[in-house]
């Protein structure tokens, strides 16, 4: 399996997480988040407590499970986040 | 009707299940007869399961997975301890994988055949010969050898599909890379999307970067970073926000370009082309309709209707429309021709992005005021043009203008123009001029084309 190459920075890592998100309306179980991310749990729980403090992602408990969704502010982010990278695409930064 | 559980570790030999399969941790399943197992219900993973012929069932979940919280105090001392399984869901089919109704698993799906499903739900990655399903949707990646059959595509991160692809919807959060086929729906790419060969599609939204092959056809291509095709282009509707780039003709019914769009043969377009920013087409641009503000540089321009430039326009032969508005400030190289010719029409900010069109008009009303009480100009002017071939023609206040050959014309205020000669009428204001004598003829020569 062939390295990254480049590291992701934190902001890639909340577009992946809430990306992984949007997959699934019904809610996210953090196992699945994490296979879909690349990332492994402990620092998952990190970025998604992130995501769920600047309200770009919920949290749901229903009993035992835990569900993740992304919010309406969490959809915008990620609206930005892609635009802004195509315009990074334009100049060259990205490479 | 009997269930199966084939425990952790073990290696089960089976031919037909009749009932549900339960398959342990790092077990493996072997066919005893032929090179297939068939499950008339379900397969439950309880971790990692190797297949090694094909796979026939219902439906394959992997629900149950190892995660334990332990919390305890010893006098003042809490301790919390959090276990999380690790090899929960995983597949691996050396041969092909039927499911017929939903394919869950948690952590991912290898088969090195065709994997055909209902429906198909991974976590983390997919890897396959083939696909045909009704919905896939993984969290991570998919990676497909072959060709891929799906009703919705929808991946988290990365799509590799080699092979041809027949799809009704692709969303993919990173990247997608597919082997041409049809994508009869939305694509809807977040980072960069490449079709290895001719590609046919419904919508194609990139945010990032795009690569289309010769020879595709769409329907509505809408791009906010950069879009290379290597050849002829068929696409209804365009609207590039970044850079488009076509190493070949393009057809369309009508195009929206800002930024830099730029096209290797000639463009057609049945309808509106629209643009600001800067263009180069090196063949002729064919349209009904042209609205341009920036840079626009073609062989040759050829519009139905009205064609309204401003800026900059380099065309080697000319531009020829019904209706020809070159807007104030403008400059264009080559000849113009059309029943009317207007040049040095104030400024149009209707091409003008976001919502501050009402203010740039203000501001525009303002200044043509504040010129016009000092008796310079009522708006427009200062546009430069080559020669003009047409019925009418108005050469604005302050405009230059190579050799005039028209029906009617009109030099505005402190307009000039080098050579002038018309059928009908010739009016002049003040301060207007011709460099040679006005010549009235009874024909006119004909235009370059």
């Amino acid at each position: 399996m062939s390295r990254r190459e480049t590291k992701r920075s934190k902001t890639d890592l909340y577009a992946g997480v809430l990306e992984v998100l949007i997959r699934y309306p019904e809610g996210g179980k953090i196992t699945r988040i994490s296979y879909g991310v690349g990332v492994p749990i402990d620092r998952l729980r990190t970025i998604i407590e992130n995501l769920c403090n600047f309200g770009l992602a919920r949290k749901l408990t229903d009993g035992e499970q835990v569900y993740y969704f992304a919010t309406p502010r969490g959809l915008e982010f990620l609206d930005t986040y892609w635009r802004m990278q195509g315009f990074f695409e334009i100049f060259g930064d990205n490479q | 009707m009997s269930d199966v559980s084939v425990h952790r570790g073990e290696a089960a030999t089976l031919d037909f299940v009749d009932g549900a399969l339960k398959i342990g941790h790092n077990a493996v399943i072997r066919a005893s007869k032929g090179k297939k197992v068939t499950v008339a219900k379900g397969v439950y993973l309880e971790g990692k399961a190797y297949v090694d012929c094909d796979l026939e069932c219902d439906s394959v979940e992997s629900g149950v997975f190892i995660s334990k919280l332990a919390e305890g105090s010893w006098g003042s001392q809490q301790a919390r301890l959090e276990l999380t399984g690790r090899y929960v869901g995983k597949l691996e089919v050396s041969g092909s994988l039927t499911v017929h109704k939903q394919l869950n698993v948690s952590h991912s799906v290898e088969v090195k055949g065709l994997i055909d499903a209902g429906d198909i739900d991974v976590g983390g990655k997919i890897e396959a010969g083939a696909v045909k399903c009704g919905r896939m949707r993984a969290g991570g990646r998919a990676n497909i050898r072959g060709g891929l059959e799906a009703q919705s595509v929808d991946v988290g991160g990365k799509v590799e599909a080699s092979g041809p692809v027949k799809i009704g919807d692709l969303n993919v959060g990173g990247e997608a890379e597919v082997g041409g086929g049809s994508i009869t729906g939305s694509i809807h790419v977040g980072g960069k999307f490449v079709s290895k060969s001719a590609l046919e599609f419904g919508e194609l939204l990139v945010y990032g970067r795009g690569c289309l092959p010769a020879g595709c056809k769409g329907h509505r291509i809408s791009t906010f970073g950069k879009l290379e095709v290597g050849g002829n282009l068929t696409c209804d509707i365009i609207e590039a926000g970044g850079v488009i780039e076509i190493n070949g003709g393009c057809i369309s019914q009508k195009a929206e370009v800002g930024g830099k769009f730029s096209v290797a043969g000639t463009m057609n377009v049945s309808d509106l082309f629209k643009g600001c920013g800067n263009t180069q087409i090196d063949g002729a641009l064919e349209c009904r309709q042209l609205a341009f503000s920036g840079k626009l540089a073609a062989e040759k321009i050829v519009v139905q209707e009205e064609a309204d430039v401003s800026g900059k326009t380099e065309v080697k032969v000319g531009l020829k429309a019904r209706l020809v508005t070159v807007r104030s400030g403008s400059r264009c190289e080559g000849a113009l021709i059309g029943e009317q010719v207007i040049i040095g029409k104030s400024a149009d900010v209707s091409c003008s992005p976001g919502a501050f069109n009402w203010v740039i008009e203000h501001h525009a009303a303002l200044f043509n005021q504040a010129m016009a009480s000092r008796g310079l100009w009522t708006g427009g002017g200062m546009a430069r043009v080559d020669d003009v071939y047409g019925k009418e023609v108005v050469l604005g206040a302050m405009c230059k203008a190579g050799c005039i050959f028209a029906d009617t014309v009109k030099l505005e205020q402190g307009s000039v123009a080098e050579q002038v000669t018309y059928t009908a009428e010739l009016k002049m204001d003040f301060g207007a001029a011709v460099s040679e004598t006005p010549k009235k003829v009874t024909e006119l020569p004909k235009p370059p084309f």
